[in-house]
């Protein structure tokens, strides 16, 4: 209970003295080209996680979110 | 860098009643930068200290970064993580690595080694080959799952792991916490990259607040935050 009410001290409050990006800029890296290698289903990787990961990380709070991946994987994370 | 959302955002957005909806109601727009390269796409300028280089530069204007959701274990694309893990520690921000980042910690346990403001986020799986990585067997430590996931941390000098499974066990080595909370039974694709979105938030929230870059008592409506949790 103490962890969690030294977590809410750390969130932001919405002041109008903050500016855009003040409540975090966040990066993800990460995301491929998609591939689906036959011989293993094990190994494909995702192209649209990083997508996730910052999308729920500006939903969560922060201000500014930026995906850095490869060319392959910009226009499904764009879109 | 693309912004697609800009274009869309100030002509819709005429009246306060609009604008106040869309804060509540528009989802937010992330920035892409194609930065990363895959082996097979590289031209012969573009290694690993070049791609990394063009990567710091975004950096420093991060607060906290994620390493892994869809990194694939490509050696190019995995030989950059590991560059910019080295620039990320110079640094000094805090990191969360999942997925394939997780590959790339299994492979090199010494790119993570000792740094405390790591947060490694494993499956079962992973878990398990965390735990071969740094020649930890499971079986030989006494106690319960939470005592394994300890040790893990303690073999990785501080690091932070989050286990996840039925219940999550969150270890520096020094403190340990367990999450008993009952969950969702569904797994879906991309439950995990979820976690590590607001982690890394919350990690850069403690970063913001510990250096002081708003002034709490100030503006923050102590009552409403009391109200959202029992």
């Amino acid at each position: 209970m103490k962890t969690l009410q030294r977590v809410k001290k750390m969130i932001p409050p919405l002041s109008p003295e903050m500016h855009k990006g003040m409540a975090g800029r966040i990066g993800v890296i990460g995301g491929s080209e998609e591939y689906f290698p036959i011989q293993s289903y094990t190994d494909f990787s995702y192209t649209g996680a990083p997508f996730y990961s910052c999308m729920s990380a500006m939903l969560f709070g922060a201000d500014l979110g930026h995906v850095i991946c490869e060319p392959g994987a910009a226009t499904v994370v764009k879109s | 860098m693309l912004y697609a959302s800009q274009v869309l955002q100030p002509s819709s957005s005429h009246s306060k009643w609009q604008r106040d909806y869309m804060l509540i109601c528009s989802s937010p727009d992330l920035i892409v930068h194609p930065l990363m390269r895959q082996a097979k796409h590289a031209t012969k300028d573009e290694t690993a200290e070049s791609i990394a280089a063009e990567i710091e530069k975004l950096l420093e204007r991060l607060h906290a970064v994620v390493i892994g959701p869809g990194l694939g274990r490509d050696s190019l694309m995995q030989e950059t993580a590991a560059k910019v893990i080295s620039i990320v520690r110079k640094r000094k921000m805090p990191l969360v690595l999942d997925a394939d980042g997780l590959f790339l910690v299994q492979n090199h346990p010494e790119v993570i080694k000792g740094y405390a403001s790591a947060v490694l986020t494993p499956n079962v799986m992973e878990f398990k080959r965390l735990c071969d990585a740094v020649k930890l067997d499971p079986d030989q430590v006494q106690g319960g799952k939470d005592k394994v996931c300890a040790e893990l941390a303690r073999k990785l000098e501080g690091v932070t792991i989050i286990q996840k499974g039925r219940q999550d066990v969150i270890s520096n080595g020094r403190d340990t916490m367990i999450v008993d909370t009952e969950g969702g039974l569904k797994r879906t694709g991309g439950q995990g990259d979820v976690l590590t979105g607001c982690l890394v938030t919350l990690l850069a929230w403690k970063k913001l607040y510990s250096e002081g870059a708003w002034k709490y008592h100030l503006w923050v409506n102590v009552l409403t935050i009391d109200t959202i949790s029992p």
